[in-house]
């Protein structure tokens, strides 16, 4: 019993920053109609760039997440600015090959860089845990999963508050009535690309907390990422909150239960099961 | 000087020649009405003003100012707001996020609380509405909030597609109702119809499209006494409003 808690406590904890990391896809898909295939590029970007700062200032992870966000917003506004927009009335399959071209130089400026081997990062925090009545829970999952769900709130309140989180919204549900309403919408696409890879890269630093690195990181992950936006709904951000721990906990279940090895077989499974599904209910 | 100047506009849609050479204005606080039979171009003249749809050639001339080329942001920032046709609101946001971001143009401009005073005042089925999902309302009321919507940017030409489209004949007249008052606020209107004897009661000049070109200009009055109009779109349309019920 109290080991099916501490597998469903550690399971929504690893979920909410599955969340987190995934969201980024489905705001660049809900605003622009593109599957951002260097999503994954974005994240082991971020992973890296905290290993790097960690490795050579001792800079904690958490505290470059002010560089990471930044940085990712960047990349990702010049990537959608000198490519993307330039594919904008192409065939959608034109910009989902240019991405992966974007993910594969990622990868392999990085092979160039630091290498194959597994970069990991340690802090004074990262193998405390906390002791809660009979679970155990560990500090860096915590804290990790705490700042996922601040990074959601401040983006829901984005959203639903600012000038800039009405035209995000209003871009995606109808992009020619934005326009008739003075909405920026080159600029919009610009910003959402941004705010998605600034989201990746900043998931970057918080998982950089508990796992470690290779260039090959991003594949892994895209694919959670895009089990996530697929079962919550893209844009919706509660729906993707849900699916994020629901699929941390499945994970956990899986490994725990059957065999650790089975762990990444099951965003596989769900995704699969996900798309199945959705065919059936369209036919 | 004209308040709206369009002169030979050339537009085509899908590599297809749409409008072959049309020239009309509006001026300041006047209703032109904007009439033909589908597939005339009426809604590819809008779409041209608001920059939605490039044009080839012409001119569009807006408070003095050559506005061809303009994105459609400095479009609607230099006076000019367009409901479109089927409104377009956006489903998944709320009634008062849609006319909050109506006012996205003028947002570093006046009060916006203000505006949307006004638009309550003009319209105060959206105020009941506010708070509610704009995918919910009805027909009458989606058409309301678009008008809304376009009025938050405070224009000085207000371009309207087919308001009254598929409304029932009650919701048609509030239609009618909110241009006359729109109009005596001071702004003028664009209004494209397929409702002809309504909108040619309503304005004060109107044009007829056909096949891309304007094939007749007028008064009001000229126009709904014209036996050729008569016969091309009164025989249709005389009596009450138009089919279709959804209110
Ligand atoms: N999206 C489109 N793609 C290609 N052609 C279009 C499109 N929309 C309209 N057209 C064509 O442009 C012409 C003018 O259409 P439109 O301006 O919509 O007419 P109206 O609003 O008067 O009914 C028609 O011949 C129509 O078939
Ligand atoms: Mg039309």
């Amino acid at each position: 019993m109290v080991d099916l808690l501490s597998v469903l406590a550690s399971g929504i904890l690893v979920g909410t920053v599955y969340a987190y990391m995934a969201y980024g896809l489905g705001l660049i898909y809900g605003v622009l109609r593109v599957v951002n295939l260097a999503h994954g590029a974005f994240l082991t970007l971020g992973v890296y760039v905290t290993w790097w700062l960690n490795a050579t200032f001792g800079m904690d992870p958490l505290v470059s997440i002010l560089i990471t966000v930044p940085l990712g917003f960047a990349l990702g506004a010049t990537v959608e600015r000198t490519l993307v927009f330039r594919l904008r009335d192409s065939p959608p399959v034109t910009t989902l090959l240019l991405l992966f071209g974007v993910w594969l130089i990622v990868r392999n400026a990085l092979y160039l860089i630091f290498g194959g081997a597994d970069r990991s990062l340690l802090t004074s925090y990262s193998l405390e845990s906390l002791a809660l009545g009979p679970l155990t829970l560990s500090i860096p999952r915590l804290i990790v999963s705490a700042f996922s769900l601040l990074g959601f709130v401040a983006l829901a309140l984005m959203l639903k508050r600012t000038w800039s989180g009405l035209a995000l919204r209003a871009v995606a549900q109808d992009r020619e009535a934005a326009a008739l309403s003075g909405v920026p919408v080159n600029r919009v696409w610009a910003v959402a690309f941004g705010i998605g890879s600034a989201l990746a890269m900043s998931a970057g630093s918080l998982m950089s907390l508990f796992y470690s690195v290779t260039p090959e990181f991003g594949a892994r992950f895209l694919l959670k990422s895009f089990c996530v936006v697929v079962l919550g709904g893209l844009t919706n951000i509660g729906g993707i909150l849900v699916a994020g721990i629901g699929l941390g906990i499945a994970e956990d279940l899986t490994a725990f239960y059957i065999h650790t090895g089975y762990r990444d077989v099951v965003s596989f499974l769900v995704l699969t099961a996900a798309l199945v599904m959705r065919r059936a209910d369209a036919d | 000087m004209s308040l709206l100047e369009i002169h030979d506009l050339k537009v085509h849609r899908g590599g297809v020649p749409a409008l072959r050479g049309v020239t009309f204005e509006v001026d300041r606080r006047e209703v032109v009405a904007l009439l033909g039979a589908n597939g005339a171009g009426k809604t590819t003249t809008l779409r041209a003003i608001s920059d939605l749809s490039r044009p080839e050639s012409g001119e569009i001339r807006f408070d003095g100012k050559s506005i061809v080329g303009a994105s459609s942001t400095r479009v609607v920032e230099a006076g000019i707001a367009h409901v479109p046709e089927g409104s377009r609101i956006w489903p998944e946001m709320t009634v008062v996020e849609n006319l909050r971001l109506g006012a996205y143009a003028v947002r570093r401009k006046g009060s916006p609380i203000e505006r949307l005073n006004a638009v309550f005042e003009l319209l105060p089925r959206l105020a009941e509405r506010a708070g509610q999902l704009a995918g919910t309302l009805s027909g009458g009321e989606r058409q309301m909030a678009a008008i809304g919507r376009a009025l938050m940017a405070s224009p000085k030409l207000l371009l309207m597609d087919e308001p009254s489209l598929g409304l029932s004949p009650r919701v048609v007249d509030t239609v009618f109702d909110t241009i006359q008052q729109i109009r005596r606020d001071g702004v003028a209107v664009l209004l494209v119809e397929q409702n002809v004897v309504r909108a040619l009661e309503i304005a004060e000049r109107a044009y007829v499209l056909e096949g891309g070109r304007i094939v007749r200009q007028g008064s009001g009055e000229e126009l709904l006494d014209d036996p050729e109009v008569r016969q091309a779109y009164l025989g249709r349309t005389a009596g009450a409003g138009s089919p279709g019920t959804e209110g």
